[in-house]
């Protein structure tokens, strides 16, 4: 295994190049009176994409169906789509291998849509190991994980250490959090904050991480000065809350390389603020697409 | 045809914004192909006398010859501020400026929809003919402020205010905290001058929503700069053809918004 120290002083120095040629926003469009408008359909055909933050079985009894008939209409290509286990901190091992069945199901259900991951509680350690054999096994990518533990909890370390061999991402749900200063009352006390990603990232530099849905409900603003000099977190843009100036802000502060394009089930605002951020060409091939499918490439699971 | 029926300039003190001049929101338009927008103060929200605010707005519109032909002032009105004195502010802004419409904030301001000035100057815009802007909410609470509010409106409470006075245009924005009226409150949706625009987060589900009530009920908005500016529009044009022809969309984009204000 290569030497944490090194590895993480390596990916510092790439992360830093890639903040050098990767954080300059597109410059910001004049006032162009005599240019034809830009015609968002023929802009939503032109891209390929890839939903990093999909769920199925969350809107109801008409999954898949419901999920890929969105993404037909919005030209996503793929979703890579879980089943998130109950909230509660108590979610046993039937319950998440309950929920990864529903994703295998859709799996083969819509095959040329879906991308599987697996959900696991961390709290059982062993049957939690066991399911990511399983899981991989049949063709799952990646994880996701509700609160149930904080990502930098010392009881996930053996999973995170696990998606290091298999060079899979982990995403990572993020909460209101410190949002309105106080940790809010309605998240349970091990819900993930943006200072647990710079710890867990800095322990595991070597890791993939993915800071959930930046429009979900967090202050994505300090979500994203929080991670910015932790070159292994990655962020999604997915979620309900297409705030304006989301995307624009994160490139300038994290780059165009770090930045995944995902709906989180809210699929004209994560396709709709990618369109609308201030974005060159490349900029926004890299968000849709590039990035995530660089991600799947590593474990050889990308899309052709 | 593309009319953005909720737009906004000026400033937001929790958040910085972009595009929040006449101009910056010109430059949106050209880009995006948006002929007109109604637009009003975002200034005024935090103002307890918005008419300063409004003033600005009338002001920066004015000293503009392509804001004059292309932005439409919406005036935001206090009613529960200077015990009448809101009044001389709604006739300032509609008589002598020609202000399109008004834009209510009854959270930010602290009112409720039974509130009796609230209803008389609901009336007034009745009297007027010109419409009544509703706002479910400006911002996600979540990730705002502990200095901003919490609360959203609810499309049930603002249908209160209809059942008491339905001689009045209303139009809801930013629809976020749903759309699943009471039985009673979908029949007063339905039955009365009432629309929503397609900025809000309630509106995922647009081909539905289209299909339940149809293309007649809505109008294209933004909410820019708050809201990114292409979503409300997306909506729309996603839509197949088998859920809206041309002239469905063409009816959303901008005709539903001219027969509103009597454009056409």
């Amino acid at each position: 295994m290569m030497n944490r120290r090194k590895f993480f002083k390596d990916t510092a120095l790439a992360g830093t190049g890639l903040m050098v040629t990767g954080n300059a926003v597109g410059a910001k469009p004049e006032r162009r009176p005599n240019v034809a408008p830009r015609d968002i359909m023929a802009e939503v055909k032109k891209y390929q994409k890839i939903d990093a933050h999909a769920h199925v079985f969350l809107h109801g009894g008409d999954s898949p169906e419901w999920e890929v008939g969105f993404a037909e209409r919005l030209n996503i290509t793929k979703l890579v789509a879980s089943k998130p286990v109950a909230r509660n901190l108590e979610a046993n091992p039937d319950q998440f291998r309950e929920c990864n069945n529903m994703v295998l199901g859709a799996m083969k259900k819509a095959p040329d849509h879906i991308i599987g991951q697996m959900t696991l509680n961390p709290r059982f350690q062993k049957e939690s190991l066991e399911e990511i054999n399983r899981c991989v096994g049949e063709g799952m990518v990646g994880l996701k994980l509700y609160s149930h533990v904080k990502i930098n909890d010392p009881l996930f370390y053996p999973i995170i250490e696990k998606f290091i061999d298999l060079k899979m991402i982990i995403l990572m749900h993020v909460g209101i959090g410190e949002s309105r200063v106080v940790f809010s009352p309605i998240e349970v006390a091990s819900t993930s904050i943006a200072k647990d990603f710079v710890d867990v990232s800095a322990r595991y530099p070597e890791a993939m991480f993915q800071f959930a849905h930046l429009g979900g409900g967090g202050d994505w603003e300090e979500g994203v000065k929080t991670i910015k000099h932790s070159p292994n977190v990655f962020v999604d843009v997915s979620g309900s809350n297409n705030d304006a100036n989301i995307i624009d802000f994160a490139v300038k502060e994290l780059g165009e390389d770090r930045i995944f394009f995902g709906c989180d089930n809210s699929f004209h605002q994560g396709v709709g603020h990618v369109l609308a951020a201030n974005l060159t060409e490349t900029q926004r091939r890299k968000i849709f697409f590039d990035n995530y499918n660089k991600i799947l490439k590593k474990s050889g699971n990308h899309v052709d | 045809m593309l009319i953005d029926s909720n737009a906004y300039i000026g400033h937001w003190p929790f958040r910085e914004r972009n595009y929040n001049t006449c101009d910056g929101l010109m430059t949106r338009m050209d880009e995006f192909g948006v002929d007109m927008s109604y637009v009003s103060s975002l200034t005024a929200i935090m103002y307890k006398n918005t008419q300063t605010a409004n003033a600005s707005l009338y002001r920066e519109i004015q000293g503009n010859s392509e804001a004059k032909r292309r932005l439409k002032p919406v005036a935001v009105i206090n009613p529960i501020y200077g015990y009448g004195g809101w009044k001389d502010d709604y006739y300032t802004c509609i008589k002598e400026w020609e202000m399109s419409a008004i834009k209510i904030f009854p959270i930010y301001h602290r009112y409720d929809f039974n509130n009796e000035y609230c209803i008389e100057l609901v009336r007034m815009a009745a009297k007027d003919d010109i419409p009544v802007m509703i706002p479910i909410r400006m911002v996600d609470a979540r990730p705002s402020s502990w200095l901003d509010v919490e609360e959203s409106l609810s499309t049930n409470q603002i249908m209160g205010l209809v059942k008491q006075v339905p001689e009045t245009k209303y139009i809801l924005q930013n629809v976020a905290s749903g759309v699943s009226f009471s039985d009673e409150n979908e029949k007063v949706f339905r039955n009365n001058q009432v629309w929503m625009d397609t900025s809000g987060r309630s509106m995922n589900e647009f081909h539905h929503l289209v299909e339940r009530f149809g293309v007649e009920k809505f109008v294209f908005g933004t909410h820019s700069p708050t809201l990114d500016y292409v979503t409300g529009l997306l909506r729309i044009e996603s839509l197949y053809n088998s859920e809206a022809n041309e002239a469905d969309k063409e009816s959303i984009r901008a005709t539903n918004i001219q027969k509103i204000f009597n454009h056409q």
